[in-house]
C-alpha cells in the first residue's frame, strides 16, 4: 500500500519543517511506500530538496521507497537543473506513479 | 550622545529658557522626525511629518503649551517632501491652530501653494496633496549678497527678519534668514540645496536641524525631482565648514537618531565621495519606481531560480559524495553557501512583493527593498568558491544579476559592453558550451592526492546537463554582417532560453542565425502541443529585458504548433542610437 502525501504552496526554509514532520510521522506510523504529490507545490528551495532527500534515505534504510509525481513547471525545472531528477523516480501523474510503483 | 531623549522635553543647549521635544522615528520614507521647541513667546515645530498618529501626539503637546500660554506657532519645513509635511496639509488640529505661521523656503513655498505633486514627491509615494498658503517664503531674494532687515508680521505680531549671507572661510557664503526665537536668540534658516532646491538647515542655539541632507546620496533618493549634484557638493562643503567652526553640539536629522558634530562631518566627507560619483543619475520618479519595481520582481525571480539550482546542486553533489564515502568533501560543499539564510532572504522579498501586489506597499518600497535584498545576497554570495565547484555560467549569472540591480536601484543603467560581433560564432559558442561538460575527464585519473581526487570527483558529479533530452539543431548563417552586441550578456540570455526550452518540455530545438527585420537574428524554434508557450509571461519579460541589455530586441510567437523566440541585433553600420556604456 502506498501512502500519498500532498504538500501545498511554497516549500522553503520556513515551511519545509512542516513537510518534514508530516513525512516523519507517516514513516513512524509504519508506512514504507511513499508517494509525494507535488501538484500543489509551486516553489521548492534547497531546504525542500534536503527534506525529500533525507526522507528517501530514511525509507530506503527501512527497505521502503519514495517516489514523486505531478511537478509544477518550476519544481520540475529545479529537479532537472540540480540533478535531483537522477536521484528520484518522478512521474507525471498520480495514477502513473501508483501503477508503476505498485507494479 | 546628544543628551536628548525621544519624546521628552529637555533644555535646548545654547538658548536660555527654551525646551526641545524630539519625535524620532525609525528610518523610512513614510514619515520624518519632528521637533518641537517651546520658547516663551512662540512654539516652533520643525517638520510635522507624514503620519496622523505622529501629528496627533505633536498637536497634543502643542495644545498643552498653548493652554499654559497662548502664543504663535511657527511651523517650518526643512523641505516640502510629503514625508516631512503631509500632516501640515491634512491634520485638522495643525490646520486649525489659532496663530499658526508656516515658514518654508521660497521654491518649496511655491510648490505647496501650487500643489506640485512632483516637487512634494506626492506622485512617487502616491499620496493625496492639498495646496496650502505659506505665510513666510523663507530666503527669498537672499542672493543679493548684502545684509538687510525687513519688517514682517508673525501671527499678527510685527517683528524683524534679517537676511544676511553667512560668510565662510573659503570666501563662499550661505544664504541666511533669521526670525526671532526669544528676545535674545534667533532661529537661523540656511539655504542648503542639493537634496531638493528648497532644502534648508535650521539653527537654534547649539542644535542644527539638517533635514535630509545626510540622505541626499542614498539610492532612491539621489535623483528625486529637483535633486542637484553641483548644489549638493557645494552644500556639503559649506555645511562642513560651518560645523567645523564650533558652536553647534548636535545635528538633528530628518530621519534617524541625533548625531554629534564629528560623526556628521565624517558622514558628510563620505557623502562627498559618493556625490562625486553620481553624475548622469536617472531621474527618480513614479515611472522609474514602477519600472524598477517590475525589474526587481523579474530579476529576483531569476536570482531565486539560480540560487535554488546552485544550492540544490550542492545538496545533490554532497549526497552523491556521501554515497561514495567521500564525507569530507561532502561536508566542505555543504558549507559553501548558507542555503537557509538565502531561503530566508528570498522569502522575505517574496512576502514583500505579495504585499506590493495587494497594494499595501508601493513600487518605490519594492524597488528599495530589492536593493536591500540584493545587497544582503551579494554579501553572503561566495562566487569564486562556488565557481570552482559548479558550472561557471550559473555562478557568473547570479553575480551579474545582483550587480545589475545594485546599479539600477542606485539610479544608473547597468554597464553594457557593446562590440562588433559575429552572431553566428557567438551563438555557436553558447550552444557548444551548453552541451559539453566543463570538466576534464582526465582530472579524476590524474589526481595526485586524495583531496585532488575528491574535488575532481565532485566537479564531475556537479555537472548536470539539462539538455540531455533536447536535440539541438544549430544552423549558423553564412556571410552575415557583424552585429553590435554585448557578448557576455548575449551568452547569458541565450543559455537562459535554452534552459527554459529544455525544462519546458521541448525535445527538439532548432536554432538559426539569419537576417531578421532590419538586423540579424538568432531564432529559436521548438514544436509545442496545444499552442502552449514554453516561457511564462515573467520569464519572457526577463528574457526581453536581458536581450535589450545585450543591445538587441526580443519577440516571441510563431505559427501553430511552433514556439519561436527571435533575438534581433542591429547589423554593424545600420544600428540605431545604441547605449554604449
Amino acid at each position: 500500500m502506498t501512502r500519498v502525501i500532498s504538500p501545498v504552496g511554497r516549500i522553503d526554509g520556513a515551511t519545509s519543517p512542516a513537510m518534514e514532520s508530516e513525512i516523519t510521522e507517516v514513516i513512524a506510523g509504519g508506512e514504507r511506500h511513499l508517494l509525494i504529490d507535488l501538484s500543489k507545490v509551486d516553489y521548492m528551495s534547497s531546504a525542500g530538496l534536503r527534506v525529500l532527500l533525507a526522507a528517501m534515505k530514511k525509507v530506503k534504510a527501512l527497505q521502503g521507497d519514495m517516489v514523486l509525481c505531478c511537478m509544477q513547471p518550476f519544481v520540475k525545472e529545479v529537479f532537472d537543473l540540480t540533478g535531483f531528477s537522477r536521484i528520484f523516480s518522478i512521474y507525471a501523474s498520480e495514477e502513473e506513479a501508483l501503477r508503476q510503483h505498485q507494479g | 550622545m546628544s543628551g536628548l531623549e525621544n519624546l521628552v522635553w529637555s533644555p535646548l543647549a545654547g538658548v536660555k529658557g527654551v525646551q526641545i521635544f524630539p519625535f524620532i522615528r525609525k528610518v523610512d520614507i513614510v514619515s520624518s522626525n519632528s521637533y518641537l521647541l517651546d520658547a516663551e513667546d512662540r512654539i516652533v515645530l520643525v517638520d510635522p511629518g507624514g503620519l496622523p498618529e505622529q501629528a496627533d501626539l505633536l498637536f497634543a503637546e502643542i495644545q498643552k503649551l498653548l493652554d499654559r500660554k497662548p502664543r504663535q506657532v511657527i511651523i517650518c519645513l526643512t523641505h516640502v517632501h510629503l514625508d516631512h509635511c503631509h500632516q501640515l496639509l491634512h491634520h485638522p488640529g495643525l490646520q486649525s491652530l489659532p496663530a499658526r505661521v508656516v515658514a518654508v523656503q521660497e521654491w518649496g513655498a511655491q510648490a505647496l501653494e501650487k500643489g506640485d505633486r512632483s516637487a512634494t514627491i506626492a506622485d512617487l509615494i502616491q499620496q493625496e496633496l492639498s495646496a496650502i498658503k505659506v505665510d513666510i517664503s523663507l530666503l527669498s531674494d537672499c542672493d543679493r549678497g548684502f545684509a538687510r532687515e525687513e519688517k514682517i508680521t508673525l501671527g499678527g505680531i510685527p517683528c524683524i527678519t534679517c537676511k544676511d549671507p553667512l560668510g565662510m572661510e573659503d570666501g563662499s557664503s550661505i544664504p541666511r534668514q533669521t526670525l526671532p526665537l526669544t528676545r535674545e536668540a534667533q532661529l537661523e534658516f540656511l539655504h542648503t540645496p542639493g537634496h531638493s532646491p528648497d532644502s534648508i538647515c535650521i539653527r537654534a542655539g547649539e542644535a542644527f536641524f539638517i533635514g535630509d541632507l545626510l540622505f541626499a546620496t542614498a539610492p532612491g533618493v539621489a535623483g528625486l525631482t529637483g535633486w542637484d549634484q553641483a548644489a549638493l557638493l557645494s552644500t556639503i562643503d559649506r555645511v562642513s565648514l560651518l560645523l567645523s567652526r564650533g558652536g553647534i553640539s548636535v545635528c538633528l536629522p530628518g530621519h534617524g537618531r541625533p548625531m554629534d558634530v564629528p560623526a556628521t562631518l565624517r558622514t558628510l566627507a563620505a557623502m562627498k565621495k559618493e556625490a562625486l560619483q553620481l553624475s548622469g543619475i536617472e531621474r527618480i520618479d513614479r515611472d522609474w519606481a514602477r519600472e524598477t519595481a517590475r525589474y526587481a520582481e523579474d530579476l529576483m525571480n531569476e536570482v531565486e531560480r539560480l540560487f535554488t539550482i546552485i544550492a540544490g546542486r550542492l545538496v545533490y553533489v554532497a549526497h552523491m559524495l556521501d554515497e561514495l564515502e567521500e564525507a569530507g568533501e561532502a561536508e566542505r560543499l555543504r558549507t559553501l553557501i548558507d542555503a537557509d539564510l538565502v531561503d530566508d532572504i528570498l522569502a522575505d522579498f517574496n512576502n514583500f512583493s505579495l504585499e506590493c501586489r495587494t497594494g499595501s506597499k508601493l513600487d518605490i518600497h519594492l524597488a528599495l527593498k530589492a536593493g536591500q535584498i540584493s545587497g544582503k545576497l551579494d554579501r553572503i554570495y561566495r562566487g569564486e568558491l562556488l565557481g570552482s565547484m559548479l558550472n561557471l555560467s550559473l555562478v557568473r549569472r547570479v553575480g551579474r544579476l545582483l550587480e545589475d540591480y545594485t546599479i539600477t536601484f542606485r539610479g544608473f543603467r547597468p554597464h553594457i559592453n557593446v562590440l562588433p560581433t559575429d552572431l553566428s560564432i557567438a551563438a555557436g559558442e553558447v550552444v557548444t558550451s551548453a552541451t559539453n561538460p566543463p570538466y576534464q575527464e582526465d582530472a579524476i585519473v590524474e589526481a595526485e592526492d586524495e583531496e585532488a581526487f575528491a574535488r575532481a570527483l565532485a566537479l564531475r558529479i556537479a555537472y548536470v546537463n539539462p539538455f540531455e533530452h533536447l536535440v539541438i539543431d544549430y544552423s549558423p548563417g553564412v556571410d552575415l554582417p557583424l552585429v553590435l552586441l554585448d557578448k557576455d550578456r548575449f551568452g547569458d540570455v541565450l543559455l537562459f532560453l535554452l534552459e527554459k526550452f529544455s525544462t519546458g518540455g521541448a525535445d527538439n530545438l532548432r536554432i538559426a542565425a539569419r537576417p531578421s527585420g532590419r538586423g540579424i537574428g538568432v531564432v529559436l524554434e521548438a514544436p509545442v502541443f496545444s499552442g502552449r508557450a514554453l516561457l511564462d509571461e515573467r520569464s519572457l519579460r526577463f528574457a526581453c529585458r536581458s536581450v535589450a541589455l545585450s543591445g538587441g530586441s526580443c519577440a516571441a510567437g510563431g505559427p501553430d504548433g511552433i514556439y519561436r523566440i527571435t533575438l534581433e541585433y542591429p547589423a554593424l553600420g545600420t544600428e540605431p542610437d545604441l547605449i554604449s556604456s
